[in-house]
């Protein structure tokens, strides 16, 4: 497959909807929320990160921030993910016993058992997310025995059936990351944060540097991670092509703030702003 | 044209009301330029009943049949749709509203199909069922029967559909269409490039869709296939000077 091939096939595909068992009686937007973010603007010293960002994240969904370098993607996801404080405004995150929290204050072990147990931070460079001189069976029996696991063999069959779930070959578990190509890094990287089975996933550009045929086995994987795990997941990506691919729905940033957001299919087939046509409309047509 | 009228066109509660709807694309990136594809459409449509959409090309109807899946984005006027005990409407719905719409009472068969990387035919057509709670194995089996109806060789199953020809894409995509019962249907020149033998079994689960209650609004250029599933027109003409600055 050439990378042209690859990328029509990506940017052509369709998100499945996530679970809806039965149609809720006041519909889906009813539901108790997972994040919900108020107002968030955030300035490093005079220069501005993001202005006014304000939405509500559901279980199992999946929402992508789309948008060039430096419109604040990444600002945005670690406001979100409570990596230092917003400048003005609040976010929300309801735990898994029903308990709402504001990340802004969240006490330093609340905030790291918050991350151990409930989230994932997915890194675009896999070497920020990994230990790289501990083994990629530690790399994933770690974060297991941060959550309390103690038994070193249900730890290792619990690490051996993640390496298999990432398609990384069962005898490769004793191997350092150093010596794993940038796929396979990032896909372990994958496993050491769903191993614990987090709520909710954050995601860095988690395509951004490998190449296009693993790209789209990663894509695969992730797409099929997120139904089975009922997985919520914010995903920062300047590639339309994955943002189709994963997310439910779209916001768009630019010079830090949101110019759109809605449903991806119709954000992309039907952009309003001019800003976002002019995105859909420079994607070249593999 | 020559057709008994169908009982369903005028006694059952309608599924699906369009009032109206207008859609103009404005292009910022072109000079604010505004193209009008249609404006004031009203349309009802109705439990068993299947609507062909109908008039030249660039008269709007592809355009019509992505706002009322709300792939785009209507101008003014309103699509209600009946969503289990809930009344939507697509024109205005949230996103997520749309996806539980989408997800259990309207399906889709777009023109191409839309490949997922690295999954087989079989288990594309089998995930509309599986995500809806069915069995895996039983949810595949009910997929390979649709395939083989649909005469798509049983070596073909496993592969990825990117490198199959256009016409097999096309009934992995109807297949992936009809494996389920949607209360309604939109169809996008279903049998575009398929041969007399698989238009056939197209027209067939048209009817068979039909005979369950699923309300169908289609666009068909094959006259042989318009005349065999329509029940009624509804003529779309382009509009005059629909390019304005």
């Amino acid at each position: 497959m050439t990378a042209a091939q690859a990328a029509e096939h990506i940017s052509s595909a369709t998100v499945t909807p996530f679970h809806l068992n039965a149609i809720p009686a006041g519909g889906p937007d009813a539901e108790p929320t997972l994040l919900s973010v108020r107002g968030v603007s955030h300035y490093y010293g005079n220069r501005l990160g993001c202005r006014d960002i304000g939405f509500e994240l559901w279980p199992g969904e999946v929402l992508g921030i789309v948008g060039e370098s430096g419109s604040g993607k990444s600002t945005l996801l670690n406001l979100l993910a409570g990596r230092f404080p917003p400048s003005i405004g609040s976010i929300h995150y309801r735990d898994g016993q029903g308990i709402l929290h504001d990340i802004n204050s969240l006490s330093e072990a609340v905030r790291r058992r918050l991350l151990r147990t409930e989230w994932g931070f997915v890194h675009q460079n896999p070497r920020d997310g990994l230990r790289m001189r501990v083994s990629a069976g530690g790399n994933i029996g770690e974060r297991l025995m941060a959550c309390g696991n103690r038994h070193y063999g249900n730890i290792r069959h619990t690490a051996l059936d993640w390496l298999s779930r990432v398609e990384i070959a069962a005898d490769r578990i004793d191997d350092r990351p150093m010596a794993y190509s940038g796929g396979m890094q990032q896909r372990l990287q994958i496993a050491r944060n769903l191993v614990s089975s987090p709520r909710l996933v954050f995601m860095d550009e988690p395509t951004g540097g490998l190449d296009v045929s693993v790209q789209a086995r990663l894509l695969d994987l992730l797409r099929q991670l997120v139904r089975q795990l009922n997985l919520s997941m914010v995903l920062v990506t300047h590639d339309l092509a994955v943002a189709r691919l994963l997310a439910h729905r779209l916001i768009v940033m630019r010079r830090g703030e949101v110019v759109e957001t809605g449903l991806s299919d119709q954000v992309l087939d039907d952009p309003q702003h001019a800003y976002t046509q002019l995105l859909v409309s420079s994607i070249l047509q593999g | 044209m020559n057709r008994t009228p169908n009982p369903a066109t005028t006694t059952r509660k309608p599924v699906l009301s369009v009032r109206g709807l207008s859609k103009t694309f404005t292009l910022h990136t072109q000079g604010g330029t505004s193209i009008e594809a249609f404006s004031d459409l009203d349309l009802d449509l109705r439990e068993g009943e299947c609507l062909a959409l109908h008039g030249p090309s660039g008269a709007g109807k592809s355009t019509l049949l992505r706002s009322l899946y709300a792939n785009y984005k209507p101008c003014a006027g309103s699509i209600l749709v009946n969503h289990g005990a809930l009344r939507v409407n697509m024109a205005t719905a949230s996103p997520r509203m749309v996806l539980s719409v989408r997800h259990s009472t309207m399906g889709y068969v777009s023109q191409f199909l839309r490949v997922i990387p690295r999954v087989s035919s079989l288990d594309i057509v089998a995930e509309r069922l599986t995500i809806h709670g069915e069995e895996e194995q039983s949810a595949r089996e009910k997929a390979g029967e649709l395939l083989a109806r649909l005469r798509i060789p049983k070596r073909l199953w496993n592969l990825a559909p990117a490198t199959f020809s256009g016409g097999e894409q096309q009934r992995v995509n109807i297949a992936r269409g009809f494996i389920r019962r949607y209360p309604i249907m939109l169809l996008d020149e279903p049998t575009a490039s398929l041969d007399a033998a698989n238009r056939k079994t197209v027209v067939a689960l048209i009817e068979e869709a039909k005979k369950t209650g699923t309300a169908i609004v289609g666009i068909f250029h094959d006259e042989g296939v318009r005349d065999a599933v329509a029940d009624r027109l509804y003529e779309l003409r382009p509009q005059d000077a629909r390019v304005s600055a």
